[in-house]
């Protein structure tokens, strides 16, 4: 997916709702639920053993920048929006992009020497994503509380939630993604329906890669 | 040692760390006063997202417990030690943090017209508490019958928590067995609270992470006693190695074999034991006692303790025989604790008043 420079400010595009994502293209990316066999606790695979979890079947994404700051925006179909984490049992929905950090780090959560970057929104806290290192499943660990700034929309049983960044940082490359134009870059996305108990491994995603390259 | 070995019978050895630390509460010394609840509250829960937190608690049985029927949400392992399904409880099941309209009564100048009343988190009435049926018990009048009965965090041997964590988050020490939950790296998923049959775990949902019990470990390390045991009055919360032949955990659980596990159908292996509570017999329907009836019907504490309650209060009440005859009794001199806190626990003595 090539992505085309736009000559507009960063503020015109933090908004799901911005007229500007109305002219971008949305690529419909399918997801599958989380393989139970891959969860990392017997407990998990014994209890959701049916798989009834993971049932958001696409997530559109869209893409663009100005040559500074780069933005992506996910779209997903959730009956309920789950916004709580104050009751035991309250999940709030939540959503992730997750970039290879080396050239063949698995799309499963990284591996040992394999990291990948991952762009967790949730619902609770919506204006930033957490900047997660994962080597594998269930090694995530938060490294950046504001790994981007997000921006979320729940609108008739729809979210649409915008992430931005700029293009490079200087956070060292091995911790963060780097956009550089002109280079694809390869993202995944996983969803995480709050209303139905789901957290960690219990999720829907994408199991093929999604190349990205901003172009000038 | 992988977490899903950690007390798992494995080539006919059940993978265990090197020591494991034990609590025995002798039941017929509880006086139901939460001296060990409040000193525990003060001691670890008392941040912004712990109100409704109580480690410890006591509750009355027969009763519904905290949280309330716990009893009747799973988890744990079958015999084949497959984990079974559970849930999370609520903030209601296990008592909620309540506002009570203080102001109004006492300083509003409607202390005549409204009387003090809580609200839960939810702005509700609330339909239950730690306390809620303190004291109510079982059996009819004239064998009504209650006893007090603490619960705290099990350590188990073969923690249902730490086999469901998918994050490694929770682990058990090599040194002393206690089960922790490392908050760095908890992501408050909650399936430890699920896995947890003794439903000892509570959610901080401010810091998003799960806590529970940590055996007082900063205490430990200092040879101090947890708050709990250091202040029960009652001193009837024994602490030490399970493995220390002079000690009193040894002594009561292997050799008197007085103080047993709850609900150790479970599968979890827990590592606090009680003595069960001997109760005065039953009153007849023609008014006469009837001395071969416990009041506390002997069903309900195998219902809790097993198969091996009735040897466990013969025991005891033989061992209380002879000790009425005048003679010796090792049982009834480690239960009695002659020595505070050489007899009670011996390896915590230290004085938290001098850290």
């Amino acid at each position: 997916m090539r992505v085309a420079q736009l000559d507009t400010a960063a503020q015109a595009f933090g908004d799901p709702a911005a007229d500007i994502w109305s002219g971008i293209t949305a690529n419909k990316v399918s997801l599958v639920p989380a393989p139970v066999a891959m969860q990392t606790s017997r407990y998990v695979m014994s209890k959701w053993r049916d798989g009834q979890f993971g049932k958001v079947s696409s997530v559109g994404v869209q893409v663009l920048h100005n040559g500074e700051e780069l933005a992506i925006r996910l779209e997903w179909e959730n009956p309920q929006a789950n916004l709580q984490r104050f009751e035991n049992n309250d999940f709030p929905d939540g959503a992730a992009i997750l970039f290879p950090l080396t050239r063949h780090a698995p799309l499963f959560m990284g591996a040992p020497g394999e990291p990948v970057d991952i762009w967790h929104w949730r619902a609770d806290r919506p204006d930033t994503a957490h900047g997660n290192l994962a080597t594998g499943i269930g090694t995530s660990s938060m490294v950046n509380e504001d790994a981007a700034v997000t921006r979320s929309l729940y609108r008739q049983g729809r979210w649409a939630v915008v992430y931005r960044r700029a293009l490079s940082v200087q956070t060292p490359a091995a911790q963060t993604v780097q956009f550089t134009l002109g280079k694809p870059v390869k993202m995944a996305f996983a969803v995480w329906d709050g209303g139905n108990a789901e957290r960690g491994g219990l999720k829907a995603f994408s199991p093929q890669w999604l190349e990205v390259t901003p172009q000038s | 040692m992988n977490k899903v070995e950690i007390g798992r019978e494995i080539d006919g050895v059940v993978r265990k760390p090197k020591r494991q630390l034990a609590m025995v509460f002798d039941l017929n010394k509880c006086l139901g006063c939460h001296t060990c609840s409040i000193a525990c509250k003060q001691q670890w829960t008392r941040e912004e997202g712990q109100e409704n937190m109580w480690w410890t608690v006591v509750n009355t049985l027969p009763g519904r417990g905290t949280p309330r029927d716990w009893e009747d949400m799973g988890g744990g392992f079958d015999a084949q030690g497959r984990q079974l399904p559970s849930l999370i409880p609520t903030r209601e099941d296990f008592g909620d943090d309540f506002e009570f309209n203080k102001e109004e009564v006492f300083n509003g100048g409607k202390g005549v017209q409204n009387y003090l009343q809580p609200k839960n988190s939810r702005g509700e009435k609330p339909s239950w508490s730690p306390n809620w049926d303190e004291d109510q018990g079982g059996g009819e009048y004239p064998n009504s019958h209650f006893f007090y009965f603490p619960r705290l965090c099990n350590h188990c041997t073969h923690p249902a928590c730490l086999e469901a964590c998918p994050r490694n988050a929770i682990y058990k020490r090599e040194e002393d067995g206690v089960v922790l939950v490392n908050e760095n790296h908890c992501k408050g998923y909650r399936f430890c609270m699920e896995a947890c049959p003794y439903k000892r775990i509570y959610y901080n949902h401010v810091r998003d992470i799960s806590q529970k019990c940590i055996f007082c470990l900063p205490r430990i390390e200092k040879g101090v006693a947890p708050a709990c045991a250091r202040q029960c009055p009652g001193r009837m919360r024994f602490v030490g190695y399970l493995d220390d032949k002079d000690g009193p955990i040894h002594k009561l659980v292997n050799e008197w074999q007085v103080a047993l596990p709850l609900h150790e159908e479970y599968g979890t292996q827990p590592n606090v034991y009680y003595v069960p509570p001997m109760s005065p017999p039953s009153i007849g329907p023609d008014g006469k006692v009837e001395h071969s009836k416990p009041r506390i019907p002997l069903e309900y504490l195998e219902s809790l303790f097993g198969p091996r309650v009735k040897e466990a209060l013969a025991t005891i009440e033989r061992e209380k025989a002879r000790k009425r005859n005048g003679e010796e009794s090792e049982l009834m001199d480690a239960l009695i604790v002659y020595k505070w806190p050489d007899d009670i626990f011996p390896d915590f003595v230290a004085d938290p008043a001098n850290l």
